[in-house]
């Protein structure tokens, strides 16, 4: 992705990880790092324990991203940065935040009902497609 | 004569230099496990061509299935599932020690066995080591158990020694070294006799060995084997689909995959790369055994194209191929997940579940390929100067289906992982769904070409002269 300015959070935050992990890693039978990179990651998003670590992102030059107030990764809709702030930051965020939260995550599940209604109907046909094609095939 | 004709005629004529002969076919010809399972996916009551398609909806319906799950914190929990195996810091210096010896003493054994032993490959303990006991039995363990060649790996252990040079490993490099690396690797086991040839396998083995030395005594033993070397890194890789891993607390034990949803050594294009050339190089290598390949490249052979020619250019437009496939898939998922993550992110992200496909592919060819030539193997340990007439165990018919279901595992396991890195990279629970289409619909395609590659019947890659 050349030329995208926006490179938004610490993407840096990488670069330390590696050293830790190899040295640990030379020095045993069995590998492992992944309490380290807890550590790490939790560094790079201050405030969150398992917070996600640096999400590196692209605006488009003509898109007007939502903000997260916190760690400033864009989004394209408010209702992302709600969720977001709730999932992510839920320790620090202010009431109102986490009432937006809460109102964010009830309205999507409203739509995620509809898209499991379908996902079952998908695996449905699937099942019985199936079934009628080894009833014909074999 | 007609050009075909040539081409069948000319078959060999540099003797050791034959194009085009994979470890499994040439060891595995006689234990007929590839046979055993062609069979047991053909002769049963249903069509290969219906395994295949069963095998992507499979794949298909268990991303719907994975889908219903749309907790952020439920996911979570789940893959952060850990259990501290209790170990004591003497016992663990005195494993790697052992681990560490066990290892340098293995490569003498190729070394002295690829010199010494029988010239014939079932009975020659430098072959059966490496393929048999290493390659197969021994990569199974990577991703069974957990990765353990830090400490085994010959190579590590001699660099650890000398005294080192110190440069500075260059960043802007990568993993790109190891992407190359990892490429020529397999490409000359395809093309060389090493699984024949002990002498041919000795000289590979220490090839590799002095450049992988130099390079650790050049820029230092942990960037070197961090970064550059590609058979600790794909190691270090089939490691994070195992359940146990080693931590500060010691042990611990962990939900199979779990390592690879957290996994953050994917820093670079190179590091997305080369898990892209892990997947394909097994896949090249089941490829070049089928029946379509065979006459593909006697086409273009007959023509008059070299031998070379036509295994490489097949090898690298096929390997592009598979990267520009995967580039695409992330741009897509930029779209369908109406995100502002970048693409190359993305790829970064998404790229671990290709791990566990490459695991469960290797665990399909190479289960019954272990299982049957381990007697050989362990003949050859007893005795290394002078092996029995080889033995093999006949593997009951349904291997066939334990071939298959490997593959099918491998997948699923990389569609729960790349569930739950959606889940970890976006906030809205259908987004997160959303943005995994195009890499379900390119796993769901992977999973039928590997299904085809496996029903197929396998033949020895066809025989050109190199130039």
């Amino acid at each position: 992705m050349p030329g995208h300015p926006n490179t938004s959070t610490d993407s840096d935050a990488h670069t330390g990880d590696d050293d830790a992990d190899d040295a640990a890693d030379g020095d045993d039978a069995a590998d492992g790092d992944d309490a380290a990179d807890a550590d790490d990651a939790a560094d790079a998003n201050a405030g969150k324990p398992d917070a996600t670590e640096a999400v590196q992102s692209t605006v488009p030059p003509d898109a007007d991203p939502r903000r997260c107030p916190y760690c400033s990764r864009p989004f394209t809709t408010q209702e992302r940065v709600d969720l977001h702030v709730g999932l992510e930051h839920y320790d620090v965020c202010s009431d109102a935040e986490a009432s937006a939260f809460e109102d964010a995550y009830t309205d999507e599940t409203e739509e995620l009902r509809l898209f499991r209604l379908k996902t079952t109907a998908v695996i449905v046909v699937l099942y019985f497609g199936l079934l009628i094609v080894y009833s014909l095939a074999t | 004569m007609t050009p075909a004709l040539a081409v069948a005629d000319a078959v060999t004529p540099m003797g050791s230099r034959a194009l085009g002969r994979g470890v499994t076919e040439v060891l595995a010809r006689a234990v007929a496990h590839v046979g055993g399972l062609v069979d047991a996916v053909n002769t049963g009551t249903v069509p290969s061509w219906l395994t295949v398609a069963t095998g992507g909806a499979l794949v298909g319906a268990s991303f719907l299935f994975t889908s219903l799950l749309t907790d952020h914190e439920g996911i979570r929990a789940v893959n952060g599932l850990r259990a501290v195996v209790p170990t004591t810091d003497g016992l663990r210096r005195a494993v790697v020690a052992g681990t560490r010896a066990l290892g340098v003493l293995g490569l003498v054994l190729v070394l002295v066995g690829a010199a010494f032993g029988s010239p014939e490959p079932r009975r020659n303990v430098a072959i059966l080591v490496v393929w048999v006991g290493w390659w197969a039995g021994y990569v199974m363990s990577l991703y069974l158990v957990g990765n353990t060649w830090p400490a085994l790996d010959p190579f590590r252990t001699i660099s650890r020694v000398l005294p080192s040079l110190d440069y500075e490993y260059p960043a802007h490099v990568g993993a790109w070294p190891a992407v190359a690396g990892l490429l020529a690797l397999v490409f000359v086991e395809v093309a060389f006799p090493l699984a024949e040839d002990p002498v041919a396998l000795a000289t590979a083995v220490t090839g590799y060995g002095v450049l992988t030395v130099a390079g650790a005594v050049v820029f230092g033993v942990e960037d070197w084997f961090g970064t550059a070397d590609p058979v600790a890194r794909a190691f270090e890789h089939y490691g994070r689909v195992a359940p146990l891993a080693r931590d500060d607390d010691g042990i611990t034990l962990r939900v199979p995959g779990a390592g690879l949803v957290d996994y953050d050594g994917m820093d670079d294009a190179g590091a997305v790369a080369f898990v892209v050339a892990l997947v394909f190089a097994t896949t090249y290598d089941g490829f070049v055994a089928t029946p379509a390949w065979r006459s593909a490249a006697e086409a273009v052979a007959g023509a008059g194209v070299p031998g070379l020619v036509v295994y490489l250019g097949a090898y690298a437009l096929g390997f592009l191929a598979f990267v520009a496939t995967y580039r695409i898939a992330a741009r897509l998922g930029r779209r369908t997940g109406d995100t502002y993550v970048a693409v190359v992110e993305l790829a970064r992200r998404f790229a671990p579940p290709l791990v566990a496909i490459a695991a469960g592919y290797h665990l399909a060819h190479y289960l019954g390929f272990f299982v049957s030539l381990s007697l050989p193997l362990w003949s050859a340990l007893l005795a290394p100067t002078a092996p029995p007439a080889p033995q093999q165990f006949v593997l009951p018919s349904f291997f066939g289906a334990v071939a298959i279901a490997a593959i099918l595992l491998g997948h699923l396991l990389a569609v729960w992982v790349a569930h739950a890195i959606g889940f970890e990279t976006f906030p809205g629970r259908l987004q997160a769904v959303r943005a995994q289409y195009a890499f379900v619909v390119v796993m769901i395609a992977y999973t039928m070409l590997s299904l085809w590659i496996v029903t197929q019947p396998t033949v020895t890659p066809p025989l050109f002269p190199l130039l």
